[in-house]
């Protein structure tokens, strides 16, 4: 018996348990859920944060107008290690995410949640999880996707075909690969500089036609957009590249707003835009490497840092049928919690594990207004296998100050307010004495969690079987 | 080092406070201007493991800053050093600790805000304590909770000072101690 017919088994009996009149929904009300993910794309690129370059951003802008913009939305450093935060609900350490490894098929995705309540599911853009073996056996439908579009890997590989010393292995050539349930992933096009700068409109086209077909069917479904801008190289369509004014990245930012309002308009044009769940938010700080260094707003770092122009990212959220319009917050919310929370709209909460730690929490009352705070008081930061951070309320704690990947500073360890201090710039440690000891509490929580339930290995083959420390 | 070998030292001295009065103290001679000694291990994190997870082992420092200038005021002593930068152009971190026995109040600008730090010294031998307590905020502890951080400057040589901070962890969270060699500018 496969996995997913394990996981939509236990969804079944779990169904079967509840009884009559209980509280929960069918599978006609459940939502639709787009969640929409971008790369690398930092919170001063936004019109609903600021847009430091003034590319107007209306369809991204309307998501909040409509709903509500998160203010400290939190994610991990990196593409991998945020794509497993995601998916699973849990900190990419305890799955041992990695670049080159991916996650093992262990670990249950939404994806794998919602179809085993009878969700249609696609991915359409980039994956990242799979590692570098993924057609093997980490391809997207090894993790709960009916069928895929993309690349496997990341936007960069676009440069080998002009650039193959940039490739560790000059003989691979990157392509876009396409997917389905029970085939085998075959390639679409050589993916290069060209095919970069239409990778979003495509997957954006394609996720209308797979909605489309999700509504005829009479099924909800479950999109997973993550689009690939504005990741370097930032290249936008053709159609906005050299057209703002504000550079390659305010062209790419042009270009994702354009493919959010493709899929706006194809929900309303559906007639399910009232009870669709729309997410969007981006998977990191903004782009660091030149020259298409990206902004974090009003905070200080790039991606693959800690800094919190690394970790806070912009998240906008809407569902006209529970969620208030016009409403944002500077609660902490974790991109981890989108499982739970989602698990929560669909009105099936037993989809999200209960063998393994899920980090993740439900915060759909928080955005249905029920509820002033989020619920969430601390997120822990980590870097590789290391813990580098913790963020607690407004304070953040860096055990291991790195501004920028590959510099620290002695002594290392800093105290920032972020409401007094919010660019991290005065360390604080000195005024508060008291915070070491109450970080290394949230700390000691963390690690006893994994004395019983220790982290994937990094590179752990599958199948895997998980050791539990009673 | 063990905590409890580095408070054996502070432990007996707190005692001092209640001692005799400062003017009947024999000092030892810490006044000066000292600067910290930053091995190049220092700087570098120590990868420990905590659960499954590396734990970068950096140091929370002495809690003060290096150059340290100490001096003698009558029934003081003063410790300055300077916090922001020079372009900044702000006046060095300015702190009195009662040697009588009193606490002195000080209200420093640290960072982005106005910190309170109440303070007292004592001295026994090469070893002078100077023991600071700082409110907690609102949303760590009740209000009154005080955190206090205990500090023992050791002559070990004219020009060698040795300086043990003891950060007392509040609410039962753990003791934090950091031991550092400062060295007399000449």
């Amino acid at each position: 018996m496969s996995r997913r017919t394990i996981v939509a088994a236990v969804a079944l009996v779990a169904a079967l348990a509840v009884p009559a009149g209980a509280p929960g929904q069918t599978a006609p009300d459940r939502p639709n859920v787009v969640l929409m993910f971008p790369d690398n794309l930092g919170w001063g690129e936004v019109g609903a944060y600021g847009s430091v370059r003034g590319v107007p951003t209306p369809n991204i802008d309307s998501i909040a107008a409509q709903g509500m913009r998160l203010d400290n939305f939190n994610v991990e450093f990196s593409c991998t290690v945020s794509r497993s935060a995601l998916l699973t609900g849990r900190y990419a350490i305890r799955a041992g995410a990695a670049q080159p490894t991916g996650i093992t098929l262990w670990e249950v995705t939404i994806a794998e949640g919602l179809g085993s309540i009878g969700y249609s599911t696609a991915l359409f853009g980039k994956w990242h999880l799979g590692g570098s073996n993924w057609i093997e056996h980490r391809t997207p439908i090894d993790q709960g996707f009916e069928e895929w579009y993309g690349i496997p890997n990341t936007s960069n590989e676009a440069q080998w075909t002009t650039t193959p010393s940039l490739n560790r292995n000059p003989a691979d050539t990157s392509y876009i690969w396409e997917q389905k349930s029970g085939g085998s992933p075959r390639k679409v096009k050589v993916f290069d500089l060209q095919s970069r700068a239409t990778l979003d409109r495509e997957s954006a086209l394609r996720g209308v036609d797979f909605m489309e077909r999700s509504v005829g069917a009479g099924k909800p479904f479950f999109l997973y957009l993550p689009m690939t801008q504005v990741h370097f190289p930032t290249l936008a369509h053709p159609d906005f590249a050299g057209k703002t004014g504000a550079g390659d990245l305010g062209d790419a930012m042009a270009d994702v707003d354009y493919n959010v309002g493709i899929i706006l308009e194809a929900l309303t044009r559906l007639g399910v835009d009232r009870n669709t769940l729309v997410l969007w938010c981006t998977d990191n700080g903004p782009e660091g490497r030149r020259p298409w260094r990206g902004s974090a707003g009003p905070w200080r770092g790039f991606y693959n840092s800690v800094m919190e122009g690394g970790i806070r990212t912009p998240c906008v959220i809407r569902w006209p049928a529970r969620i208030p319009r016009g409403r944002s917050s500077s609660e902490i919310v974790s991109e981890m919690d989108l499982f739970p929370t989602i698990a929560a709209a669909a009105g099936a909460p037993e989809i999200v594990p209960a063998d393994r730690p899920i980090d993740g929490i439900d915060v759909l009352p928080f955005l249905e207004g029920k509820r002033s705070t989020s619920g969430r008081e601390s997120v822990l930061y980590f870097t590789g296998r290391q813990v580098r951070a913790v963020k607690w309320r407004d304070w953040k704690f860096h055990y291991s100050f790195q501004p920028e990947p590959r510099v620290s500073e002695p002594p290392l360890m800093r105290l920032f307010n972020l409401r007094a201090d919010p660019h991290e710039d005065s360390d604080v440690k000195d005024a508060n004495p008291w915070a070491i000891g109450l970080f290394d509490q949230l700390l000691a929580e963390f690690a006893s969690s994994t004395d019983r339930f220790p982290n994937v290995p990094s590179g752990a083959p599958d199948p895997y079987t998980p050791t539990r420390r009673d | 080092m063990s905590i409890r070998r580095l408070l054996v030292p502070v432990l007996p001295l707190c005692a001092a406070f209640a001692a005799a009065p400062a003017s009947a103290q024999r000092h030892p001679p810490v006044e000066g201007t000292w600067e910290e000694v930053v091995e190049e291990a220092d700087t570098r994190p120590i990868v420990a493991q905590r659960g499954d997870a590396g734990f970068p082992v950096g140091t929370m420092g002495s809690g003060w800053g290096s150059p340290l200038t100490i001096s003698w005021q009558g029934a003081r002593i003063v410790v300055e050093y300077p916090f922001f930068s020079s372009y900044d152009l702000q006046a060095p971190l300015h702190f009195e600790f009662g040697l009588d026995g009193s606490e002195v109040e000080n209200d420093v600008t640290i960072g982005a805000s106005r910190s309170r730090v109440l303070g007292r010294a004592a001295s026994v031998g090469d070893t002078v304590v100077i023991v600071t307590r700082q409110p907690v905020p609102p949303e760590v502890a009740p209000a009154g909770v005080m955190a206090e951080v205990r500090r023992a400057l050791t002559l070990l040589a004219p020009d060698t000072l040795r300086m043990v901070t003891t950060r007392v962890g509040v609410r039962g969270a753990p003791t934090n101690v950091v031991e550092t060699t400062w060295a007399r500018r000449r």
